[in-house]
C-alpha cells in the first residue's frame, strides 16, 4: 500500500488505491496550494500522504493544532486565491463548526474543500455522528463518494465546484470508503501557479468581513440567492445516475457508499432491470427532479445510506412538495426499519433484508447453519486491545494507581480524555462487570478500568474542574490528557482553571506524539508534519504562562517519580498541573534500531504468580505454560524496565543493553 | 461476470494488508492482460496505531462495489492466525468455500493475562471443516522462520492459497505483483515463500492430507 499517490503513473491507467489516498489524489490532480488538517481516525491518511509529496510537489501541507484552527488556515489560503483542502474525522467538524458555518456567509475566492470521515458503527469515534446534515446548516454543497475512484474524482472536481460558485464543498467520506480500496482511474495533474492577491471588495462590498456594510443578514441573502445554482448543480451532476425501468413500481435510493451496497443487493435479489435506481452523489441538494420522477413511477421507494437517515428525510420532503402517495422506507419507521436501524453501518446482507421486505420477496434461512455458527462462536476468545508493550502510559497510570491507594475509602473521580491513553477506560479485563446503585465502591483492579468518565477532545479537564466547583468531595479529582489533546483543546481549559479555580490534579502525558492515529507531529515533537525540523513546545512552560501556580513535573518510566509528584500534588491547595514525560517506545525504538537492547527476565524461583505485573497491563507480560509464574514475550517486549519497578518480589530484572 | 471475495483473517503485524493489497492489484493485472475491466474492492477493518489487534481484509474482484463480503460469501479465507480465522469464517466463510489455515497461534492478552481461555486447535479446525468445503491447515510460521524471515509467513499463505483452486489468478501475475509490493531487496525470499507455500499445498491437496 503505497501512498506517493502514483504521482509518476499514467494518466488514463488504473490503479487499486486506498480511499484517504484517493482524496489526496484529487486534491493533487485538482492542483491544490494549501492542504490543512489535525489527523483523526478515518482521516488521517488523507493528509500524511500529501505532507509527504508536498515538499517534492510544491505546496503547503501541515497537521494543525486542532480542526478549528486547520479551517481558519485554509479558509484565509482561499480568500487570497489559493486552492485549499481541510481534511477531518467527524468529530473535528464540531470542533471546526464555528467557521464552517460563518465562512459561506462571503464565500471563497481560490477553493475550499472540506473533506470529513465520519465513522458510522463508531469503529474509532466517540459518536456515529453524520456530517450531511451540516450542509444544510451551512447551506453548502456536499458531496458523497460510494468508493475510493469516486472520492478522487469528487476532490478533484470539488476544488472547481468550489471556485465557480464562491462556496465552500464539503466532501463527505465514511470509513469504509476511506479505509477501504477500489480502482482509481489516474487523471492529469493541473500545474497552474497562484498568483496571491487580495482584493476586500471582491464581487461586493467587505466580502471578507460578516459584519461590513451592508452587514450579516445581507451577507446570508446573498448565501440564499446562490442555492439555485447549487441546486442546478444536482441536477446535472455526473455523481447522480437515474435509470428508470419501463413498467417497474418499486424505487431504489441509494447515497453514497449506500449506493453500492444496493447495487450488490439488487442483484443478489434478481432484481436488476425490474426496479427504478437512483444513485446519489449529491447528499446536499439532492436532485429534487430526479427523485421527483422515482417517486412520480414508485408505489415504493427504499432510501439506502450510510450514517442517520438524512437523505430518507429529504425524499420525505420531496414527496410532500410534489404530493406524491408513494410509500418510502428507510432507516426510520416503515417496512425496511427492521432491516437497517438508526444506529451501526449498514451492508449488503443488511441492504437485502429491507429490499426483499419492500418488494416481498422471501428469504431463506438456513437453521441448521445458523446454529453451526452459535454454536462455533461459544469457542471463539477476545482479542482486547491493550496499550503496546513498553508504553510510558503504563507507568503513569501504575504510579497514579499507587498515589491513590493512601486514599483507598475514598471515591476519586479519574476524567479520561482522546488518546491511546484512553484505553485506561475500556475496563476490558474486567474481572466481572459491575451493576447496582452501589457502584461508585468500584475498584480498578488493573490499568485498564481506571478511567471514569470519557467524552471528546479536551473535554477532561472541564469535567474535572466542574466536578471540582460543585463541592465535590469524596475524593480526589484528577484529569488526564496527552500531548497532542493539551494543544488541541486543553489551553482554554488550563486558562479556565487558573482563572476560576478547582481542586483539580491534572496529569498531561507528554509522548512526543500524537501516537493513536499514527504517530503524526505536534507541537510536543519538534517536527512539523512534512518531517521538516520546528521549535518543541513546553508543555510545562505553557501551563506556567496560563497561570496555574502549581506545575510539577515526572519520568513516566520511572514509576517513583510519577507517585511521588502525584502524592505532592494531592495535598496541594488549588490547581495543580503534572507534565508525565515519556517518548512513545513504538516511536524510540523506530529512530534507534540500532540500539543494543536490554532484555527483560524473569527469576522463576522469586515470581510467586501472584499477578500485580499482569494488572499492571503490559502486552509483553504473560502467564507461562503452567499458568502460574509469569514470563516475558520476548518478541512483543520493548525493555523499557517498567515491569521491573512493578514486581514486589524483584523477580524481574533487566539485563544488559542501553535503556 | 462473477465476483470473487477472499478474507485475509489476521493481527496487526503479520501481513494481512499486504496480501489485501497484492491479490487486488494482481487482480487489476489479470484483467488488463486480457484486456477486460474488473472492479476490484477491498475493505479493511483496522484502527487506532496500537499493536496485536484483530486485522482483517475483505478482498472483492469481479463485479463487486462494497468493500464488504456477504455472509456465507468467502470463496477462500486465508487465515494467519487460528483465532483469527475462525472469528472471520463463521460469518463469512461459502459453505462451497476453502480455507487455509496458519496453526501458530498469536495469544490475545486476555489470555496471557489469564483473563480468558485460546480455543483448542483440534476443536478449531474441526468446526471449521463443517463450516466450509475444504481446510488446509500448515505451520506458515514455522516454515517462513526456517526461510530465514517470520515477517514471509504471510507470503507463505498466498502460496499455499494459490494452489487450491480457489484463486482465479494466475501463478506468474501474483508472483510479479509480489515483487512489485515487498519492501525493497526482499522480493528474493518473498517468492522462495511464495513457493514454498505453493509447493506444500499442491502436495498435501495432491497426497489428500487435507479434508
Amino acid at each position: 500500500m503505497k501512498d506517493d499517490l502514483y504521482l509518476a503513473g499514467k494518466p488514463g491507467t488504473d490503479e487499486v488505491m486506498l480511499g484517504n489516498h484517493a482524496l489526496a489524489r484529487g486534491a493533487v490532480e485538482a492542483g491544490v496550494d494549501v492542504v490543512t488538517a489535525y489527523p483523526g481516525t478515518p482521516s488521517s491518511e488523507i493528509v500524511e500522504a500529501l505532507n509527504e509529496v508536498s515538499l517534492a510537489q510544491g505546496f503547503h501541507s501541515e497537521w494543525s493544532t486542532n480542526e478549528k484552527v486547520a479551517i481558519d488556515v485554509a479558509s484565509g489560503a482561499s480568500l487570497v486565491g489559493a486552492r485549499a483542502l481541510v481534511a477531518m474525522k467527524s468529530a473535528g467538524i464540531n470542533v471546526a463548526m464555528d467557521t464552517f458555518v460563518t465562512m459561506p456567509y462571503g464565500g471563497v475566492k481560490g477553493a475550499l474543500v472540506i473533506v470529513v470521515a465520519d465513522d458510522p458503527d463508531a469503529h474509532f469515534s466517540s459518536t456515529e455522528h453524520d456530517s450531511r446534515p451540516l450542509a444544510r446548516q451551512a447551506e453548502i454543497l456536499c458531496l458523497e463518494p460510494a468508493d475510493a475512484g469516486e472520492a478522487k474524482e469528487m476532490v478533484r472536481q470539488a476544488f472547481d465546484l468550489s471556485h465557480e460558485l464562491e462556496l465552500p464543498v464539503l466532501v463527505r467520506s465514511v470509513s469504509r470508503v476511506s479505509h477501504g480500496s477500489a480502482n482509481v482511474t489516474l487523471g492529469p495533474i493541473r500545474r497552474d501557479e497562484t498568483n496571491p492577491a487580495f482584493n476586500k471588495h471582491y464581487g461586493f462590498q467587505y466580502r471578507w468581513n460578516v459584519y461590513g456594510p451592508p452587514g450579516t443578514r445581507s451577507k446570508h441573502e446573498w448565501l440564499v440567492q446562490q442555492f439555485p445554482k447549487l441546486e442546478a448543480y444536482a441536477e446535472r451532476s455526473p455523481f447522480n445516475d437515474l435509470k428508470l425501468t419501463p413498467g417497474a413500481r418499486i424505487g431504489v435510493i441509494a447515497a453514497g457508499l449506500g449506493s453500492a451496497y444496493a447495487y450488490e443487493a439488487i442483484r443478489r435479489l434478481g432484481l436488476d432491470g425490474k426496479v427504478h435506481w437512483l444513485k446519489l452523489g449529491t447528499a446536499f441538494p439532492l436532485p429534487t427532479e430526479k427523485v421527483s420522477q422515482v417517486l412520480e413511477n414508485s408505489d415504493k421507494v427504499l432510501v439506502v445510506e450510510d450514517g442517520t437517515n438524512w437523505v430518507e428525510g429529504l425524499v420525505r420532503e420531496t414527496a410532500q412538495r410534489i404530493g406524491s402517495m408513494c410509500r418510502i422506507s428507510g432507516k426510520g419507521p416503515g417496512e425496511a426499519g427492521e432491516a437497517m436501524p438508526l444506529w451501526g453501518e449498514i451492508n449488503t446482507d443488511m441492504v437485502v433484508r429491507a429490499l426483499a421486505a419492500v418488494a416481498a420477496v422471501e428469504l431463506k434461512e438456513d437453521e441448521a447453519r445458523r446454529q453451526l455458527k452459535v454454536q462455533l462462536e461459544g469457542g471463539v476468545c477476545p482479542r482486547s486491545s491493550t496499550l503496546c508493550a513498553g508504553c510510558p502510559h503504563l507507568g503513569s497510570y501504575w504510579g497514579l494507581r499507587l498515589a491513590l491507594q493512601r486514599y483507598r475509602d475514598d471515591v476519586h473521580i479519574l476524567n479520561g480524555d482522546i488518546g491511546c491513553y484512553e484505553q485506561a477506560g475500556y475496563g476490558i479485563f474486567a474481572e466481572n462487570l459491575f451493576s447496582g446503585d452501589d457502584s461508585h465502591l468500584w475498584k480498578a483492579q488493573s490499568v485498564y478500568e481506571m478511567l471514569d468518565t470519557i467524552y471528546v477532545m479536551g473535554s477532561a479537564l472541564g469535567m474535572a474542574q466542574g466536578q471540582s466547583l460543585a463541592d465535590y468531595k469524596g475524593g480526589k479529582v484528577v484529569a488526564i490528557a496527552g500531548d497532542s489533546t493539551f494543544y488541541h483543546a486543553c489551553l482554554p481549559a488550563v486558562a479556565n482553571l487558573a482563572w476560576n479555580g478547582g481542586q483539580v490534579v491534572f496529569m498531561i502525558v507528554d509522548n512526543r506524539w500524537t501516537a493513536m492515529t499514527g504517530h503524526q507531529a505536534n507541537p510536543s515533537t519538534g517536527l512539523v508534519g512534512n518531517g521538516s525540523e520546528a521549535k518543541r513546545l513546553d508543555i510545562s512552560e505553557a501551563t506556567k504562562a496560563l497561570g496555574v501556580e502549581h506545575v510539577l513535573t515526572a519520568n513516566a518510566y520511572d514509576i517513583k517519580t510519577v507517585k511521588s509528584a502525584l502524592d505532592q500534588a494531592f495535598k496541594l491547595d488549588g490547581p495543580v498541573a503534572l507534565v508525565i514525560s515519556g517518548e512513545c517506545r513504538l516511536q524510540m525504538i523506530r529512530r534507534e534500531r540500532n540500539m543494543a537492547r536490554p532484555t527483560t527476565v524473569v527469576d522463576p524461583d522469586r515470581c510467586n504468580g501472584c499477578g500485580l505485573c499482569l494488572r499492571f497491563g503490559c502486552p509483553g507480560l504473560g502467564l507461562g505454560p503452567d499458568g502460574k509464574k509469569v514470563q516475558i514475550d520476548q518478541i512483543q517486549c520493548n525493555s523499557c524496565g517498567l515491569c521491573s519497578q512493578v514486581c514486589n518480589r524483584a523477580a524481574i530484572t533487566v539485563q544488559g543493553g542501553t535503556h | 461476470m462473477s465476483t470473487t471475495n477472499v478474507i485475509v483473517a489476521g493481527v496487526g503485524g503479520q501481513g494481512s494488508i499486504l496480501i489485501a493489497h497484492i491479490l487486488g492489484k494482481a487482480a487489476l493485472r489479470q484483467a488488463a492482460k486480457a484486456s477486460r475491466t474488473v472492479q476490484v474492492r477491498i475493505g479493511e477493518t483496522y484502527g487506532a496505531a496500537m499493536r496485536g489487534g484483530k486485522v482483517s481484509s475483505h478482498v472483492r474482484f469481479g463485479d463487486a462495489r462494497a468493500p464488504l463480503t456477504m455472509e456465507d460469501g468467502a470463496d477462500l479465507v486465508i487465515g494467519l492466525e487460528p483465532l483469527e480465522t475462525l472469528r472471520m469464517s463463521i460469518p463469512y466463510l461459502a459453505p462451497e468455500g476453502t480455507c487455509i489455515f496458519n496453526t501458530a497461534p498469536y495469544m490475545p492478552a486476555d489470555v496471557k493475562m489469564g483473563r480468558a481461555e485460546y480455543p483448542d486447535i483440534d476443536g478449531l479446525l474441526t468446526g471449521l471443516r463443517r463450516l466450509g468445503r475444504q481446510v488446509i491447515s500448515l505451520d506458515a510460521t514455522g516454515m517462513a522462520q526456517e526461510l530465514g524471515k517470520s515477517q514471509v509467513m504471510s507470503v507463505v499463505m498466498l502460496g499455499a492459497a494459490s494452489a487450491t483452486g480457489a484463486l482465479p489468478l494466475d501463478q506468474d501475475i501474483l508472483m510479479d505483483t509480489i515483487a512489485g509490493e515487498v519492501p525493497k531487496g526482499t522480493s528474493d525470499l518473498n517468492l522462495r515463500a511464495f513457493s514454498r507455500g505453493r509447493s506444500l499445498a499442491e502436495n498435501l491437496l495432491g497426497t489428500g492430507a487435507s479434508s
